[in-house]
């Protein structure tokens, strides 16, 4: 009997007799044979009990015939169900295997992301130990970003129905930060490798903002920025001071004497879907960040600060030049975590 | 009949025997036991041992079906039949086995219509 007509002769399952049934049918089917055997033997002319001794010791060992006839009725489903099982058994591992991958992965990504924002403690002498780290249920909904003018910077989960507008983002980051002139909000997506602005308003207030409110989807980013500046300013004038070597000031707060802060250029906002624009080594903590300068407001300068290899572990900040020194307050983005207070400063090399 | 000497031809010729006698008519298993004996002229005297087996092996291959109903002796008995794709192993088996016996009675020198008729 071929595989494929083992399989069709154990199919459909419903039907199968178990091996109680089998045994029972053959048993039958033995006794009413070694009944009209006994009978036949009876009309010959020999009396029941002589017939019955004949007939069985002409029938050979019942048991033996009812195994052979179980055997045949049993043995390739038999092989089968082993199959069933082995296969059962090997998916039930690749399930568990993924499942243990996967808690493994969301662990290491938290553990990092504790261990990092505790290193950049360390680095900032007297601030506040962050004790939680973004929820891990928080990348399900979707992540948006705010930059800018806002009190609390960062990223922000969407809510599980998916829905959120933009009043309701500025208000969740703690509102406008010291509005005195118009602002300009702007929102841009991205989506298939491509980034548009989808949104653009300049407003006087929040107020304002809720006249014209945006419904925003994961991976939006929200711009919160001054009025624009002629070119040629103050705060572009500053910018071009950035590039540079930088080493930690005697004054600062630098428990690592071996930081080397390098700048090899600046973006604008554009850079928060670019590529990094300096780099951070703090050779004692064993960290190398990479940090991208967005904004050119002296109020509202937003770094992101991202480890390499983590691109999932973004942490936030804010730059200020002062008298030629360079103050980096690495703040922790996600909205749960307290910012680090102490600054960082860097001198030019 | 020894069914130590050639179980390979002895399994095939059973076989054939089984599907042979059930196109006559269903039959339980003694019935077919009985059937093989008178039609060999009580020469063939089929094991119990190994109809039985042979029998459920047929049914597994969709050779013969079953069905349980009341004898003669009026007790239930498992009856089989042959299945169209038994009749057609059977017609198979049948022209294989003409021409097998055939030729060996060529070699010993004796005569088809001898074999077909059985007076070798």
């Amino acid at each position: 009997m071929s595989w494929l007509e083992s399989v069709r002769a154990c199919l459909p399952a419903p039907q199968l007799r178990t091996e109680a049934q089998v045994d029972a049918e053959v048993d039958e089917e033995l006794a009413f044979h070694l009944g009209q055997l006994e009978r036949e033997l009876v009309q010959t002319g020999l009396d029941p009990e002589s017939a019955r001794a004949q007939a069985l010791a002409r029938f050979g060992d019942p048991a033996a015939i009812r195994n052979r006839c179980r055997r045949i009725a049993m043995g390739d489903r038999i092989m089968l169900q082993r199959i069933n099982f082995m296969l059962m058994l090997v998916v039930l591992a690749a399930v568990a295997f993924l499942g243990v991958q996967s808690f493994v992965t969301q662990r290491h990504n938290a553990a990092a992301l504790r261990d990092i924002t505790q290193r950049l403690a360390l680095a900032s002498p007297g601030t506040a130990v962050p004790t939680s780290s973004l929820p891990a249920t928080s990348e399900k909904n979707g992540i948006l970003y705010v930059a800018g003018a806002v009190k609390r910077p960062g990223m922000y989960a969407l809510p599980p129905s998916g829905r959120l507008t933009l009043t309701r983002l500025i208000a969740a980051a703690g509102g406008l930060d010291e509005l005195h002139s118009l602002a300009t909000v702007r929102v841009v997506r991205t989506a298939d490798g491509e980034t548009w602005t989808v949104f653009e308003q300049t407003i006087a207030d929040e107020a304002d903002i809720a006249t014209r409110d945006f419904r925003l989807q994961a991976d939006d980013r929200v711009i919160v920025s001054r009025a624009a500046r002629g070119p040629g300013s103050a705060d572009d004038r500053k910018l071009t001071e950035l590039p540079g070597r930088w080493r930690p000031a005697s004054d600062g707060p630098a428990p690592d004497p071996g930081a080397v802060l390098e700048i090899i250029g600046t973006e604008d906002i554009k850079n928060l879907s670019g590529t990094p624009t300096g780099t951070l080594n703090l050779p004692l903590l064993g960290l190398r960040l990479d940090l991208c300068f967005l904004d050119r407001s002296p109020a509202t300068n937003n770094l992101l600060v991202s480890i390499p290899g983590a691109p999932g572990l973004p942490i936030g900040g804010r730059w200020q030049l002062e008298d030629g020194k360079l103050l980096l307050n690495l703040a922790s983005m996600a909205p749960d975590q307290p910012a680090l207070q102490a600054p960082l400063v860097f001198v030019k090399d | 009949m020894d069914s130590t000497k050639s179980p390979d031809l002895l399994q095939g010729t059973l076989d054939m025997m089984i599907l042979r006698t059930l196109s006559l008519g269903p039959d339980h298993g003694y019935g077919v036991s009985r059937r093989i004996r008178q039609a060999s002229g009580e020469v063939l005297q089929v094991e119990e041992g190994s109809l039985y087996p042979a029998l459920h092996r047929l049914e597994r291959k969709g050779l013969l079906a079953s069905q349980w109903r009341q004898s003669e002796s009026n007790r239930r008995a498992k009856y089989y039949r042959l299945t169209a794709k038994g009749r057609q192993r059977l017609k198979a088996e049948r022209a294989a086995w003409f021409n097998v016996s055939a030729a060996v009675g060529r070699v010993m020198g004796v005569s088809r219509t001898a074999v077909a008729a059985g007076n070798c």
